[in-house]
């Protein structure tokens, strides 16, 4: 998918997604901080909260990933189809994609009701009320049910063969995110 | 019938290009709806497999090897290295894989590694007049050393599936990186002897203790992680915050490779790139879930047992298989689809999960850059525009060393095991 500059929305996004990393960071360094130099006000929970946090952050950033086509897929196959031919594939994907990001949502909304219907709270100190944890599923599922409704919409009434087949948005970026890395700001 | 069936659904989704995450998600959802177990399963296994601290030292590790890379971490150590190595007939490609290891200690990936040494190294050895085929070659075998020299995403993931102490891990593999360093050393210095390659004038002694100094910082990273775990101060993911923090100070304050005011923006790229590896761990557990739940690993067991399949052998078949598997799959999601299966067979066969944990990687090291596929091959190809059988041709050499390397690891068990007995006992 070739590359828009960002909205208001994408913007959003990313900032939340940074200060959900950086907040995650700085609460790991406060434990052990703590732990060591001020016992008193030492915190207990800080691994619990990272992984609140950070789970969040990428769940709200799986939205970035489909919209920069950067969610790691084999594309041998995709590239030796001609583009008529990967519009339907692609479209195709989006398909099982939405009716995946749907299900995040549907059954990620049961889990969460669950939770608060029986006060589910985290077995810490902090006694951190689960739902928020858990809402973070079907949270992640809207933002990728939208994207894809998005690209769906693109690949079937404004397809362009130049910029929205395999090879156009080659690596560095797809490939790479696919093992383990990170990359340039874009 | 089933499983033919369910094989075919795998592949031809893989095959059309889909997003590993819901390859293996779609076809979660598929297993447990044949089996009859209600769909909400499937989200339930995903979240409450997401719920694990050893999980969060993953993006953290790559939230500090992004600060490490946009600081400006790559041509301290860089400079480092030439400054020691200069003098000698190929010096480049030997600061290549010096830089490379040392990068290696702070970033967990084989590929991210090779891209932070290339893009500094590739065209510094080509004005030098070396061949581009060997200096492709030598970025891209080094850049594997990522993977096994600790902190290393591939172990932790590993150590979660397998259950397994990430330490004890991370111990388990400094050796064979180590040798597969100096494997790479010998060659490059052999090679650039008869090949006649250029020689870097030799830095007068003030300058390397100068270039020394400005690495400091940088080495900071890796030691505060290593005296962290193994002096028990910190837990894997603390020790994962710490690095991310320092290397943050050390990127603002000494390198200045990003403004504080970009700081936000580098932390939303390794969450977005952490992000691909988190949504494919979540997938592949439930996937994972189910297989353990089906008593496929437990036949295999008793299959092997039944065969009496000596620990040789099955440690042959394995590396032949995921050799082939890495032709599909990069590391991550072979190592979630394989490990499940293969972990459990391991104790009756007599290997050591800490000792396959090291075969494993390896081999998804010399997955990375066999042909046709191996990613750091296009990553390379793509950022120099040399055709990949180019890249190839540079590469061969370091692939045979590789082998040769798995060979040892795999047959020599102590070279992995010395060192987390020497630490934990047995």
């Amino acid at each position: 998918m070739n590359q828009r500059p960002d909205t208001i929305w994408d913007t959003i996004e990313r900032t939340l997604v940074g200060l959900l990393g950086a907040i995650a960071m700085v609460i790991g360094l406060v434990q052990v901080v703590g732990r060591y130099l001020f016992p008193a006000y030492a915190i207990s929970w800080a691994e619990e909260v990272i992984v609140y946090l950070i789970i969040w952050g990428v769940m709200i950033i799986s939205s970035q990933l489909v919209r920069t086509d950067g969610h790691v897929r084999p594309d041998l196959v995709l590239r030796l189809i001609p583009p008529a031919g990967q519009r339907w594939v692609e479209s195709f994907n989006c398909l099982v994609a939405l009716a995946f990001s749907v299900g995040m949502v549907w059954y990620g909304w049961q889990i969460v009701d669950t939770s608060l219907m029986l006060d589910e709270r985290s077995s810490s100190d902090l006694q951190f009320p689960m739902w928020i944890y858990y809402a973070a599923l079907p949270g992640g599922g809207v933002l990728m049910t939208v994207r894809y409704l998005i690209r769906l919409y693109r690949y079937l009434f404004h397809f362009d063969p130049a910029t929205m087949t395999v090879g156009h948005h080659l690596p560095p970026d797809h490939e790479i995110s696919g093992s383990l890395t990170m990359q340039e700001p874009r | 019938m089933w499983t033919l069936l369910f094989l075919a659904l795998f592949f031809g989704l893989l095959a059309a290009g889909m997003p590993i995450f819901l390859v293996l998600g779609a076809c979660a959802a598929v297993l447990f709806m044949v089996s009859g177990q209600p769909l909400i399963g499937v989200a339930q296994v995903i979240i409450d497999h997401l719920n694990s601290s050893t999980l969060m030292s993953l993006p953290l590790f790559v939230m500090a090897a992004a600060f490490m890379r946009q600081g400006g971490v790559a041509k301290a150590l860089v400079d480092v290295s030439a400054a020691w190595l200069g003098g000698i007939r190929g010096s480049l490609g030997l600061v290549t894989v010096v830089a490379c290891t040392l990068f290696a200690a702070i970033c967990g990936s084989s590929v991210a590694t090779a891209l932070a040494m290339g893009t500094i190294l590739l065209p510094a050895m080509i004005e030098k007049g070396y061949p581009r085929s060997f200096a492709l070659g030598v970025i891209g075998a080094s850049g594997t050393i990522g993977i096994v020299i600790p902190p290393s995403l591939a172990l932790i993931l590993y150590g979660i599936v397998a259950e397994q102490s990430v330490p004890r891990l991370f111990l388990a593999g400094i050796l064979p990186g180590l040798l597969q360093a100096a494997a790479f050393f010998a060659w490059v210095w052999y090679d650039a002897r008869r090949r006649n390659f250029p020689v870097e004038p030799s830095l007068p002694f003030r300058e390397k203790i100068d270039a020394t100094v400005k690495s400091l910082p940088a080495l900071a990273v890796p030691i505060i992680v290593l005296v962290g775990i193994y002096g028990g101060i910190v837990t894997v993911t603390e020790a994962a915050a710490l690095a991310a923090a320092t290397a943050l100070v050390v990127s603002l304050l000494f390198y200045r490779g990003f403004r504080v005011s970009q700081t936000l923006s580098v932390i939303a790229d390794a969450l977005r790139s952490a992000g691909t590896i988190m949504l494919i761990v979540a997938t592949a557990l439930a996937f994972g879930h189910w297989m353990t739940e089906s008593g496929v690993p437990a036949q295999l067991v008793n299959w092997t047992l039944a065969h009496q399949m000596s620990t040789w052998m099955f440690l042959l078949s394995v590396n032949v298989l995921l050799l082939v598997l890495g032709c599909f799959l990069e590391v991550v999601a072979a190592l979630l689809l394989v490990i499940p299966i293969l972990a459990p067979a391991l104790k009756p066969l007599g290997v050591d999960p800490v000792h396959f944990s090291i075969i494993f990687t390896h081999n998804m090291e010399i997955a990375l850059v066999h042909p046709p596929v191996g990613l750091n091959l296009y990553v390379l190809s793509t950022i120099s525009d040399a055709p990949i059988g180019e890249v190839i041709r540079g590469i061969l050499p370091f692939l045979i060393l590789l082998v040769i390397v798995l060979g040892i690891i795999t047959y020599y068990p102590p070279l992995t095991m010395w060192l987390p007995q020497l630490v934990y006992g047995n």
